[in-house]
């Protein structure tokens, strides 16, 4: 698999909460980001290199790039990923809004405290990888 | 050399594509001269579905949703034309380099597009009052024959309701309403029981009237509310000018000449001559007609004239609403499922007339938010974008988006003028000024936080105001005024250019004020009248 392909998969799990990605989204994130000429910065490399290379990282690092570099190139890449799986038919039900009831405004709350622990291990770890 | 051809109209936007109409039903033949891009890789690849159906199954869904090349996906600060989908991005092609505009603080949204701004009309169709038509330099009584004229030829949805003062106005033949999405009907619901708090303090809420069948005509299917509408014309429901042009085009009543990017005119003795640049090949070409109809926006026909008439330091007035847009939540439709059948277009206005005169109104559009999908607004959030998709996929059935539009009513800070640019094919590029006063700022604001109050009294909460800066309207006016006597980059009351003899002007750039309620219907009765004029001159 090649560093590009291993980057969509962590990528599109991350964002699919473990769901595995459909190939057709690896493949198309591939080709997209084969084709697409922007430089990257060094710092961003790092971060691209150590988010591809240790998925545990992704969320984290994502979370502090929100509120410090909310348009760095880990979060375009992820952004990028995301309207990828949002338009493949595989993932429409990770997508489309479905009838929910009051308790899952628990899901919601939850998913608002992992933000915030994301953001707390991910800004120390962002800034020790941009020096 | 060929003799003159007997009308040349510019551009095939809203106004030159009625203007076209009207003179074709006159006897006259024309020419339509336009860049005229099209969309040539989407529109046969989209299914005559339902959104939902779509997501839920079609696998070529990612080409036209989010692009090829992924051109739909806009990531980093709110940017111009950010929603545009890319079946319609052909909008946008190639204006920055054919048509270049440099302002600090004006940013507009032009198009060289066959149907120009018309290809993503929302197609309100709102009448202005004759307060406002008197404020603007046309006459009412004119401008409402233009309006039945026009409605009737495109064909508008809509209902005679509360706010039919602020809508419909006069119009007759109107077709029936289109059905209500549960966001609007929810907000209805809420106007109807706070109605007379809200109509003490201004405020007015109705049904826009809509460019869109919902009775099947013929070429033309009634609407299927598939909510693709960011993304198709299917069936012609939604009236595009486009359409309009085809038809005459089919029926060999109009010849149409694309890949023409206008530049200049000059007169000569008895003609008009047309100097244009192919796109293509950036060859220079004449074109010859006894009249000319400029119908490419404010923008375009203000270069055009400043071109041909103006002096080096010539400037001319711009009129643009102040415009916001304030996404709102209605917490009781927050976790509730996909809708479909779904209509993506504005089906509610909201009014405020300041004191009830029908001349300082401020006008919301409000939309709710579905097939434009969650990618857009997840990099909104100040959080990762896995926890990002899980909030704003419970919140998105609850969201609904205020389009705030203001009326201006000019002002000498609000200016444009030519200036060199060697980089532009046509050596210049189109230079702004555009600034709003302190006490206008703040009068902006005050009616701002009203609409914010008065959504919140029918149980739609603002959650916070985007302000895209002067431009992101994208309603440009009064450019070359109307003027009653005869003077220099002006247009005398039925749109002749002042100091020629045959050169017409269709579009709004010579109003003098602009309402907040959109201006495209108000552009295409006046384009029909200038028309009809110039056909009177052929």
């Amino acid at each position: 698999m090649s560093a590009l392909a291993l980057e969509a998969a962590r990528f599109g799990r991350y964002l699919l909460d473990g769901v595995e990605p459909a190939p057709a989204a690896v493949a198309r994130y591939v080709d997209l980001i084969e084709h697409d000429a922007r430089p990257v910065t060094a710092a961003d490399a790092s971060l691209l290199r150590f988010a591809r290379t240790r998925p545990w990282s992704i969320g984290p690092i994502d979370a502090a790039l929100a509120l410090s570099a909310p348009y760095a190139e880990v979060r375009r890449r992820l952004h990028l990923m995301f309207a990828i799986l949002e338009s493949t038919p595989e993932h429409h039900d990770r997508f489309l809004p479905e009838r929910r009831g009051t308790r899952y405004l628990g899901v919601v709350l939850a998913a608002g405290g992992r933000a915030v622990a994301r953001a707390a291990i991910g800004i120390p770890l962002v800034r020790f990888l941009r020096q | 050399m060929t003799d003159p051809v007997e009308c040349i109209v510019v551009g095939s936007g809203c106004s030159g594509a009625i203007a076209a109409g009207t003179l074709v039903d006159a006897g006259v033949r024309v020419t339509m001269l336009d860049v005229g891009h099209r969309d040539e890789r989407y529109a046969r690849a989209i299914p005559a579905r339902d959104f939902v159906s779509i997501r839920r199954e079609e696998s070529g869904q990612h080409r036209y949703l989010i692009g090829d090349e992924a051109e739909g996906v806009v990531f980093g600060e709110i940017a111009e034309g950010e929603h545009i989908t890319p079946p319609r991005r052909h909008i946008m092609r190639d204006v920055d380099r054919l048509i270049p505009l440099a302002s600090e603080t004006f940013r507009p949204f032009e198009s060289l597009g066959y149907g120009g701004l018309g290809i993503g009309w929302g197609l309100g169709c709102w009448e202005y009052s004759h307060a406002e038509l008197r404020a603007a330099g046309l006459d009412p009584a004119a401008m409402r024959d233009a309006y039945q004229h026009v409605g009737d030829r495109i064909g508008i949805s809509g209902v005679r309701d509360d706010a039919a003062a602020y809508t419909v106005g006069d119009l007759r033949n109107l077709e029936p309403p289109t059905q209500m999405d549960r966001n609007h009907g929810l907000l209805l619901r809420g106007y109807e029981r706070r109605r007379a708090a809200l109509r003490r303090r201004g405020f007015v809420l109705g049904r826009a009237p809509l460019a869109l069948l919902t009775e099947d005509r013929p070429g033309r299917g009634r609407y299927a509310y598939r909510d693709m509408d960011f993304y198709s014309d299917a069936d012609r429901s939604a009236w595009r000018p486009w359409i309009a042009v085809d038809e005459l085009r089919e029926g060999n009543a109009l010849r149409y000449v694309g890949g023409q990017l206008v530049c200049r005119f000059s007169e000569r003795d008895g003609y008009v001559e047309v100097r244009a640049l192919d796109v293509e090949t950036g060859a220079a070409r004449t074109h010859r007609a006894r009249r000319l109809v400029l119908a490419s926006s404010a923008l375009g026909t203000a270069r055009i004239v400043l071109r041909s008439l103006g002096d080096r330091a010539a400037q001319v007035p711009l009129l643009c609403n102040a415009y916001a847009y304030i996404p709102c939540l209605q917490p009781g439709l927050v976790g509730h499922e996909v809708e479909a059948p779904k209509l993506g277009f504005s089906q509610l206005s909201l009014f405020h007339d300041a004191d009830g005169a029908h001349r300082d109104v401020a006008m919301a559009s409000l939309y709710s938010y579905q097939s434009l999908m969650l990618f857009r607004i997840v990099k909104q959030a100040p959080i990762d974008l896995a926890d990002a998709r899980v909030l704003m996929r419970w919140l998105m059935s609850g969201f609904l988006l205020m389009g705030l539009h203001q009326p201006d009513p000019g002002s000498a800070a609000r200016r444009l003028w030519l200036g060199p640019d060697r980089t532009s094919p046509t050596g210049d590029r189109l230079e702004a000024r555009f600034a709003f006063s302190a006490d206008e700022r703040r009068a902006h604001q005050r009616r701002r936080r009203r609409f914010i109050a008065a959504m919140r009294s029918m149980g739609a909460y603002a959650l916070r105001t985007v302000d895209p800066g002067p431009g992101g309207s994208i309603h440009y006016a009064g450019t070359l005024p109307f003027a009653d006597r005869e003077q220099p980059l002006a247009l005398d009351r039925t749109g002749r250019v002042h100091g020629t003899e045959r050169v017409f002007v269709a579009d709004g750039s010579g109003f003098r004020y602009l309402p907040a309620k959109g201006l495209t219907f108000s552009v295409m009765a006046n384009a029909h009248l200038v028309a009809r004029h110039a056909a009177g001159r052929s």
